[in-house]
Parts: structure tokens; sequence; C-alpha cells
């Protein structure tokens, strides 16, 4: 399995960083492909404002 | 639609690391194995590849947005990071200290578009964290991160 996972790197040219993340992730033999399309894309629009401490309701 | 292939109306979360350093404009979220990788702030990230381009990620390749499906193997990938490894089939429930100044964020991730799905993670064309934990930072890191990417920000 790593030397499969050797000859795919070297052959598609990959460069190291993402190849160690990849082992991380699991093996490319089991992937398998979705597609998500969110209603609305998941990207916040507005900072949050920061409520201080003191105005906050105790516990 | 991708032939066999599944489609979804809600984002995925994955789990994921980055690096924190600081820009020109302020602390910004850097892909933590890609080095120059800077996270835009209020738009997605999308997926490059200098081989596919926009297609990424790529079935045939190692292209794309890297997530975790768990909190857990972010946090291994955190301690191989540090250096501090299980140590007699035990491991510590702290998350190791960051390196001094140089502060990482742990965290939630959507992920969206195009996902090629693992047995421990995902390959995604679009992203954006969701939730983050500053690991080495300080109250005013947190606060500028929060502000810039409008997202939850525990310091701890």
């Amino acid at each position: 399995m790593q030397a499969a996972m050797n000859r795919r790197l070297q052959t598609t040219g990959n460069q190291g960083a993402n190849g160690r993340f990849a082992m991380e992730i699991g093996e490319p033999e089991t992937e398998r492909e979705i597609e998500i399309f969110p209603l609305e894309e998941p990207v916040p629009d507005a900072v949050p404002v920061e409520v201080p401490a003191e105005e906050l309701e105790p516990a | 639609m991708t032939p066999g292939g599944e489609t979804f109306s809600e984002p995925l979360l994955g789990w994921r690391l980055w690096h924190v350093r600081p820009h020109a404009d302020g602390y910004r979220l850097e892909s933590f194995t890609r080095h120059h990788v800077s996270w835009p702030a209020q738009r997605r990230l999308e997926a490059g590849c200098p081989v596919h381009g926009r297609e990424a990620p790529s079935g045939a390749h190692e292209c794309g947005i890297y997530a975790f499906r768990t909190r857990e193997l972010a946090e291994t990938l955190l301690r191989r990071y540090t250096g501090v490894r299980q140590c007699y089939a035990s491991q510590t429930a702290e998350l190791p200290p960051a390196r001094p100044g140089r502060p990482l964020a742990l965290g939630t991730v959507s992920l969206w578009g195009r996902v090629l799905v693992r047995e421990h993670g995902f390959r995604a064309q679009y992203a954006y964290p969701y939730a983050l934990e500053l690991l080495g930072g300080d109250a005013e890191i947190a606060r500028a991160l929060r502000g810039l990417y409008a997202v939850d920000v525990l310091e701890r």
C-alpha cells in the first residue's frame, strides 16, 4: 500500500506537504466523491459583536 | 453531479489545524502543511492545483483542501508536530503546548462543493473556518481572529 502511494505521488508530481497530510487522512483507494451545494454558503457576512462580560446575565 | 456521486445540501464539518501568523493587516490563518497558503477572511477558500487548476480536488492527485473527520485525528497530528508522542500506550488528555511565539489554531471547518471522502478525512473544493481554539496565543490574537474571520475563537 505504501509503495502504491509513493508511486502515486511520484507520477502525479505532487509535492511533499500535501502528501504527508494525505497519509494522515487515510488511504486514497477508499475515496468516494460527494457533492455539497449548501443553500447558503457558510461564509459569515457580518462580524460578531462582542458583549462585555458585565452585560451578560448571571448564570 | 458526478456519475455515481451523492449530493448533499448541508456543508460537512471537518477538523483542521492552522498556523496563526502575523501579516501586514493582522494575524491570519495559514494552512498547516502547505506553506504560504493564507486563508481569506469573509470569503471561501477555493482549492487550486498547479496540475488541475480549479478542477481540484482531483481523484488522480493529492490536491484539495484537507480536513480530518474527528478532533482526535487532528490532535494526533498536533502531537506529532509538537514532538509530544504517545508514551507507554497512553495518551495525555492535555493538548501539547504550541511552540513559543508560534500560535496554532485547532478547530472545525465547513467543507462544500466537490468533496472526496476518505477513511479518516476529506479533500474539498471550498472551505471556511467554523470555530477555532487558539493554542499558544493570547486574548489580543483571539480577538483579531474573531473579528477578521467572524467565527468563534476560544483561547486555551
